[in-house]
């Protein structure tokens, strides 16, 4: 600890610091600011800490002495890491009952996302924080484990576009409890067409299991852990959390990861530009040293479907309508096709009403999205 | 660690935790809030993570902290008590349900 403090202006790889504690611990990781920043400066840390979900690694990077504090900064820094772990803490008994309820009822599940890396990919859960429960649930009891879920009180937050659309093409539905608690429940990664692509039974044919409380649950092995964060970093958001980053560098950094064996199911499930960009991406905000990965990742050319696919995740055009539009390229068959286009134009009234005033205005939308997916950039 | 018949504790295995800086985050079956150790909280927690009786964890801890060693026997009485009443801590000598 230090009582002097440097400008909010000092030279750092990001505007807050945000990325240093972010890569906190990662081999080849940016060096922390010399002396503790002033006030403002901290302020803005400790929020994009927040908002980026890296508030536990920037309390560890301080405690460990990697990244100077005042007193008061560390002070305020561990009290807030505690409020994010008394957090988990509450979600993971959301996900162990909901795990139960799917158990009871013979339906299979992994647990995708924060407490699964947490526990498995972290050297300490406490350094990954999370904000909901993710699980994903075996296309054909899909509807099962919504009816399970919402019958112990959860609500769907959007309605399903048509009947049946989630088992068949949807990413999933968030489910929010009565305590405000949600839970994502997912059918496979992404909506849109890199949703489409992936292999869901492969997904279901391997495990890896880790302890919750005294019992075990399941998540994806490790090399499925992988391409699922570069799913969530590369297409989940428009401006992905760096928490979603660090997963990525977690387990590419990883010596128990057979990256070549994550590379081969991302080539399977046409969704190698997925993991190249979000390899690529997460380097750069995080100012890691490049890899071997990194150098495979820089020098990938996405084919035609992929590019095309990706612009649908990126850029101002970005939005459900169009990676909804752009998944009829991934529908296998004219008859997948065809049921793929009647049920996202000729959706649930609740739904188009929600979304989108009319049919005539989602027609109108769908066409938008359609020509925007075909357009070059 | 001294060998006598007083009953032998250890954490009950659905305690959700979490450690850290800030000490130890606990959640238990019976509780509604999760509960945060401090101080010497940590310390009496990850020694629990293996059967221990009244007299170990106050040998263990006289050793480390200043305080007569009737203090220290009072004190940890009292956390065990209220981690046993919070279903935090079970007798090691009792089946897990």
């Amino acid at each position: 600890m230090s009582g002097t403090t440097a400008s909010a202006t000092s030279p750092t790889t990001d505007a807050t610091h945000v990325a240093v504690p972010a890569a906190y611990g990662l081999p080849g990781a940016p060096s922390a600011p010399a002396e503790p920043l002033d006030d403002p400066a901290w302020t803005a840390l400790t929020d994009a800490a927040t908002r980026e979900r890296v508030t536990p690694l920037l309390a560890s990077a301080v405690a460990a002495g990697a990244f100077p504090a005042t007193d008061r900064q560390y002070g305020a820094i561990v009290r807030a890491h505690e409020r994010s772990m008394r957090t988990c803490v509450a979600l993971e008994r959301t996900l162990g009952d909901a795990a139960t309820t799917l158990e009871h009822a013979g339906v299979a599940y992994r647990v995708v996302k924060g407490p699964a890396v947490a526990h498995l990919d972290y050297p300490n859960p406490s350094l990954r924080a999370f904000g909901d429960i993710d699980l994903l649930v075996a296309a054909e009891r899909y509807d099962d484990a919504l009816t399970l879920l919402t019958d112990r009180g959860g609500r769907r937050r959007y309605p399903e576009v048509r009947p049946g659309f989630d088992r068949r093409f949807g990413k999933g539905a968030c489910l929010v409890l009565a305590d405000g608690t949600e839970i994502d429940v997912h059918r496979t990664f992404v909506a849109g067409p890199f949703g489409l692509t992936v292999d869901l039974d492969a997904l279901f044919a391997t495990d890896e299991q880790f302890t919750l409380g005294g019992r075990s649950l399941p998540a994806l092995c490790r090399e499925h852990r992988f391409v699922h964060a570069c799913f969530h970093a590369a297409l989940g958001d428009a401006a992905p959390r760096l928490s979603a980053q660090r997963d990525v560098a977690q387990l590419a950094l990883d010596d128990r990861t057979d990256v070549a064996g994550a590379l081969e199911a991302a080539r399977a499930w046409r969704s190698d530009a997925v993991v190249a960009r979000a390899v690529t991406t997460t380097w750069s905000r995080l100012g890691l040293q490049p890899t071997p990965l990194v150098r495979w990742a820089l020098a990938h050319q996405p084919d035609r479907f992929q590019a095309r696919a990706l612009r649908a995740y990126s850029g101002p055009g970005r939005s459900y309508a169009t990676q909804t539009a752009a998944g009829l390229a991934a529908v296998d068959g004219l008859a997948g096709k065809a049921a793929y286009l009647r049920a996202v134009l000729v959706a649930d009234r609740d739904h188009v009403r929600r979304h989108d005033g009319g049919y005539v205005r989602r027609l109108r939308r769908g066409w938008q999205a359609l020509r925007a997916t075909r357009t070059t950039r | 660690m001294t060998h006598d018949d007083s009953p032998r504790w250890i954490h009950s295995e659905d305690v959700l935790t979490r450690s850290g800086p800030f000490g130890v985050v606990l959640l238990g079956r019976q509780s509604s809030e999760p509960v945060t150790l401090t101080r010497t909280g940590p310390a009496v927690w990850d020694l629990l993570a293996h059967p221990r009786s009244l007299d170990d964890l106050t040998e263990a801890l006289a050793e480390r902290h200043e305080g007569s060693r009737s203090d220290v026997r009072r004190d940890v009485a009292s956390f065990l008590d209220e981690l046993a009443r919070t279903g935090l801590i079970r007798r090691a000598d009792r089946v897990a349900t």
